[in-house]
């Protein structure tokens, strides 16, 4: 039968509508309105999971986040999300859930004969017993307790959804909608303050939602809050963490409530809020209390089934028995009986309740100073054994369903992430948020302040507090709801029923009171590391609903206080937050922005092979047919060595450097000088890092008397300008000098080769490109194609070569010209391999060279060491160590070799004999040379220079391969430098 | 001769036409072509302008001044001769101010609609609520790891985005995401 268990009228439900929705395979129905949890148990479905480790039958437990049982897999395919919780999952038609770590059914599971050997799985057991063979580790036990463990399958293919990040800022924020988020929020709003009111629920109320009385109150406050233009109200959103400068994260569940976002929406959404003011008025939890078997399906907390017969209209169970040690759990059952349901026996630790007159009205039984010491029933409760606590006789009555309650925790998750200290408050026997230490405060019953009307006091006051903090002093005032002889929360503090069987501390992950005392007995006593010997209160809802339970088993383990024990640390995230929301926009290519030089789309259009080099996105060769290997790299290389190549070479850092002692500031930041260099002239520069280690090379030009242009190496372009800013800043702020990045303002191309001459003669005007008037190291000013160039002759190749600087809207336009120009002398567009080449080829060093573990003198650079004056690096580069004579030192290798056969490879190590262990130094850029056609690059090796002329081998062991290599000079190429003054 | 015209370092997603959610206000999008130049120091002084204030822009009908951090400014005019703006401005520069001409190295991008203000807080940190952010207001951010240059020109909101370059087609493929919600509108370049 359809909806067995709902109840005839009721609930915050459409009835005028059904949905259809399935579980485990099976067709159900419900109403918009209902969560998962509340659409199965309507329809007499109480069985939904088995336990993590023993495999125990599970059911639904709770009506909010802080269930530990009702974890399910939701939807399917590339959808499919496990660990959902069926309590706070909103019911859409067509929803698809199956229940977690069962097989084959779930009816029928076979680990949980787990359970039966209960007694060998306790505390530490993994820990004790899967120790050795180590080999074993991965292999075997690994396997073993992944397939026995864990909840439930991720999807396995991209999740189709979008999700996104949000910045929000407020005076004040409000975290939770019940009778003191309310106010709070109204209070805050009405003064004029900005606030955010985020609740984690679809509907706004908390508690109110459960209290019909009181629905005109709740009603009023939202539409009063919807009017308010600077309240933003954001449902479905839980407020994850409360992070260092008042700075929350939340979590808005978009579109879960979905079967799929809408076109062009997101399915949720994290908000980084910056609030001046929070007010935490996120309630309080219900705990339960221990004894064996407390884990049954057919155990409910009360608030629980209260919830559910009052907000959902279902009857939770048909025969209910309620144990309690305080007066909130009689509401509850008179909750259900007035919703029609058979509440049958109230049984109360103590030895008095106000509220016990009210249940003799309904005919339900109480036994006071009464324990239940077990139940009947595996997968489901049918009877319940009653015992008094002074002893005597044990009763057994029948009940499906047991409504327990050990009193309530205020939820202090998000003020314990402050540090703000918690404090005992004996009255209700749980902790409560101590003095604030960010700018925040609790209130309601958060604050260990329970029931509406003084929650909803409590509630405007903070409000008015917060907003008055922010500035904003007067507020009108609103009407609260009047008192209506709520119950008072206090209880006897009461924790564990002890007796024979399995009494949970945490259901989630299946630690008993029995865990907690070994752990003691282990030596385990300080609650932190009993929390990770048992795992206790560290599955995904964080002991929300009984972590105070093994606190309290701990404590009198211990022989101390609770208040002494205390709680374990609360982290965010207060409830889990899937990686697709945290992520947002950041997957894929978004992780990082691309950079795109200005030449980009030519590259694209003219077949570039693409490598992302950092964030940039730079051609690596050129083929229409996008051949791989090294034919398409060797002959644009040619190219260079016999005719003429252009690269695009724009990513390359550039600086602007101005003022009356840019000169000077270059001197101190380079190890060579600069305020001698002529106007009109560039100069290769080197730059060491305080510690002595090369940081950076690059030409830098003298534009005018007090203006130069420095380049740096394209990775380290932003580090070099923030290591000019820290030492112009913060070590010599008295010289004047202003510098900016102009990296994006200029397209430059570097054209090189033995017919570069002749080729830019063809488009360059108004610039004298002989050798005489121009030579090697000038700069000039030109234009092409009418486009303003800057000129400068420099070489990174080795051959005759000009780079073509103009502002990066011309890129294209002045690099056609250049092509069109060169096209009678052979010239081809180069990509970063080739340049590579000819730079390995030349002997130029780069990243693999310049690593961060290399000085100038191990480069080779000794002579580029100003003798006159001081620039960073100069003393703590002429460290003892870093001048030592068996440092290895920069050379060149080749292989003996001429064939291609034989591959050299970047990180091999330089040895003496083929097989011998020693190393020597290694390889750092390899290539195949165009030059002298075989394989050949640069090495760092010990005593490098004195051994030009040697045979060594470089061994690349984990390809067993060991290739013959001459040691020679780095420079490959033309040693005089001949061609670049050609 | 005056130089030919420059392309748009927006690339080809910077098309006119409408884009994501139909329906609803969209935000509107257009390049702005315009010459930019940066000008820089302590005691800078330029004849004939009012640098602003940190946190500031001076906005009049042609052309605007964004104070874009301690002791830098951004000049930005209607596009004129290549080059013509920073020499003129380097003309007027006292002997302790810098001025580089910024024109290609920068963007622009002006958005603007009811729901301008929402799409930018999808990734920008500061606080652009107009009690907090105004007409003549400046700030320099990150946006989705991309620094820019925000300057609210009116009350609508519109807002100008000062990007780099090399960074402009990424910053409007992260925009066409944050402001598909609300669809967007791209407008020729004006």
């Amino acid at each position: 039968m359809s909806q067995s268990h709902r109840l005839p009228a009721g609930g915050r439900i459409d009835r005028s509508r059904t949905i259809r929705f399935s579980f485990d395979g099976r067709g159900y129905e419900g109403h918009p309105g209902d969560t998962l949890a509340s659409a199965l148990l309507a329809n007499g479905v109480q069985l939904v999971g088995r336990s993590f480790k023993y495999h125990r039958p599970r059911g639904i437990y709770a009506a909010g986040p802080d269930d530990p049982n009702a974890l399910v897999e939701l939807r399917s395919g590339a959808r499919q999300e496990p660990n959902t919780r069926a309590t706070t999952a909103e019911l859409y038609d067509g929803l698809e859930a199956t229940s977690q770590n069962r097989w084959p059914s779930l009816a029928f599971d076979i680990s949980s004969v787990n359970s039966l050997f209960g007694r060998f799985l306790g505390a530490g057991f993994y820990y004790k017993t899967f120790m050795w063979p180590a080999s074993f580790w991965e292999k075997v036990y690994e396997p073993i307790i992944r397939r026995a463990a864990g909840l439930g399958r991720a999807a396995t293919s991209p999740d189709p959804d979008t999700y996104e990040s949000m910045h929000a800022h407020c005076d004040v924020l409000v975290v939770g909608s019940g009778a003191a988020g309310l106010a709070a929020a109204r209070a805050a709003g009405a003064a004029g303050a900005r606030v955010i009111l985020a609740e984690q629920d679809f509907e706004l109320g908390g508690g109110l939602l459960l209290d019909q009385a009181r629905e005109a109150w709740r009603r009023t406050m939202v539409e009063a809050l919807a009017a308010m233009p600077e309240v933003r109200i954001l449902p479905r959103t839980t407020v994850f963490g409360f992070y260092e400068h008042n700075v929350l994260g939340a979590v808005e569940r978009v579109a879960d409530h979905l079967p799929a976002p809408a076109e062009h929406d997101v399915r949720q959404r994290v908000w980084t809020i910056r609030a001046r003011q929070t007010v935490l008025a996120t309630g309080a939890t219900e705990r339960p209390i221990a004894f064996p078997d407390n884990d049954r399906p057919g155990i409910m907390l009360a608030s629980a089934a209260m919830t559910y017969a009052r907000r959902y209209g279902v009857r939770p169970g048909e025969r209910i028995a309620v144990f309690a040690n305080n007066d909130t759990a009689y509401d509850s059952a008179f909750a259900l009986h007035d919703a029609g349901a058979n509440v049958g026996i109230i049984v109360d630790v103590r030895k008095n309740s106000l509220r016990a007159m009210g249940a003799h009205e309904r005919n339900i039984a109480v036994r006071l100073g009464s324990a239940i010491v077990g139940v009947r029933g595996g997968r489901q409760v049918s009877a319940v054994a009653i015992r008094a606590r002074n002893g005597g006789a044990e009763r057994v009555i029948d009940a499906d369903l047991l409504c327990v309650s050990g009193g309530w925790n205020p939820a202090v998750h998000l003020a314990s992430h402050t540090r703000a200290r918690l404090d005992w408050d004996k009255s209700i026997a749980a902790f409560v948020p101590g003095t604030p230490v960010q700018a925040e405060r609790s209130a309601g019953a958060a604050l260990g302040v329970f029931g509406i009307a003084r929650a909803a006091a409590d509630g405007a006051r903070a409000g008015l507090e917060a907003a008055a903090a922010t500035g904003f002093t007067s507020a009108p005032a609103f009407e609260l709801p009047a008192a209506d002889g709520e119950s008072d929360p206090m209880v006897e503090a009461f924790w564990e029923v002890k007796a024979k069987g399995k009494s949970f501390v945490d259901l989630q992950n299946d630690v008993t009171s029995d865990d907690i005392r070994l752990a003691h007995r282990e030596g385990y006593t300080h609650i932190e590391h009993a929390k990770r010997y048992t795992t206790h209160s560290m599955a995904t809802d964080q002991g929300k609903t009984s972590g105070l339970l093994g606190v309290a088993v701990l404590a009198e383990a211990r022989g101390e206080s609770i208040e002494k024990v205390g709680v374990p640390t609360y982290r965010p995230y207060v409830s889990p937050v899937t990686w697709g929301a945290l992520a947002g926009r950041d997957v894929g290519h978004h992780l990082q922005p691309v950079r795109r030089t200005p030449l980009h789309h030519w590259h694209v259009r003219n077949h570039g092979i693409f490598l992302e080099t950092g964030l940039w996105l730079r051609p690596l060769y050129y083929s229409a047919t996008r051949e791989t290997g090294w034919e398409p790299i060797l002959k644009e290389a040619r190219a260079v060595r016999q005719a003429v190549g252009i690269c695009d070479v724009s990513t390359l850092g550039k600086i602007d450097v101005q003022g009356r002692d840019a000169g000077t500031f270059l001197d101190r930041l380079y190890t060579n000088t600069f305020s001698t260099l002529a106007v009109g002239r560039a100069r290769y520069g080197l730059m060491l890092r305080e510690d002595g280690m090369m940081f950076d090379d690059g030409t830098t030009s003298r534009l005018s008397e007090t203006r130069y242009l420095m380049t740096t190496t394209t990775a380290k372009a932003a580090e070099v300008l923030a290591h000019m800013e820290f030492h112009h800043q913060t070590v010599w702020p008295e010289l004047d000098v202003h510098y900016c990045t102009v990296t994006d303002q200029w397209a430059q191309m570097s054209v090189a080769g033995p017919k570069t001459r002749l080729a830019l003669q063809g488009c360059v005007e108004g610039l004298d490109l002989s050798n005489e008037a121009f030579p090697f190291m000038g700069v000039g000013e030109a234009t092409i194609a009418g486009c303003p160039v800057r000129i400068y002759r420099v070489s990174f190749s080795g051959e005759m070569a000009y780079e073509v600087a103009t502002p990066a809207g011309y890129g294209e336009r002045v690099w056609e010209a250049i092509l069109e120009a060169g096209k009678p002398h052979g010239i081809l567009p180069y990509g970063l391999e080739a340049l590579g080449l000819l730079r390995i080829e030349k002997g130029h060093v780069a990243g693999p060279e310049l690593n961060g573990q290399t000085t100038a003198r191990d480069l080779g650079f000794e002579k580029m060491m100003k003798k006159k004056g001081d620039f960073i690096g100069r003393v703590n580069g002429e460290r003892p160590a870093l001048m030592a004579p068996d440092r290895p030192r920069l050379v060149g290798i080749r292989a003996v070799d001429p064939s291609f056969e034989k591959r050299l490879r970047g990180g091999a190590h330089i040895v003496e004999k083929p097989d011998s262990k020693a190393s020597l130094g290694w390889c750092t850029s390899i290539t195949r040379s165009v030059e002298l056609e075989r394989w050949l690059g640069l090495a760092m090796i010990r005593q490098g220079p004195e051994r030009i002329g040697q045979r060594l081998y470089a061994t690349y062991p984990l390809k067993n391969e060991v290739v013959e290599v001459e040691v020679c000079s780095p420079h490959h190429v033309d040693p005089e430098n001949l061609r670049v003054r050609a | 001769m005056s130089a030919p015209e420059r392309l748009s370092p927006f690339g080809p997603g910077l098309t006119p036409g409408r884009d994501g959610a139909a329906g609803g206000t969209p935000v509107i999008l257009s390049e702005r072509r315009v010459d930019i130049v940066q000008v820089m120091g302590a005691e800078a002084a330029v004849a004939g302008l009012a640098l602003p204030k940190p946190g500031r822009a001076e906005i009049s009908s042609d052309a605007m001044i964004v104070w874009i951090q301690p002791s830098a400014w951004l000049v930005i005019r209607p596009r004129g001769v290549e080059g013509a703006l920073a020499k003129s401005l380097a003309g007027a520069a006292g002997t302790k101010t810098a001025v580089v001409d910024q024109s290609h190295g920068r963007a622009v991008l002006r958005l603007s609609g009811a729901h301008a203000r929402d799409v930018l807080a999808k990734g920008c940190r500061i606080d652009l609520h107009p009690r907090a952010f105004s007409a003549g207001s400046a700030a320099t951010t990150t946006i989705d790891h991309i620094t820019v240059t925000i300057v609210q020109v009116d009350a609508t909101p519109t807002y100008d985005l000062v990007l780099p370059a090399n960074f402009a087609e990424a910053f409007l493929d992260w925009l066409g995401m944050s402001a598909t919600e609300f669809g967007y509108e791209i407008r020729p370049t004006a």
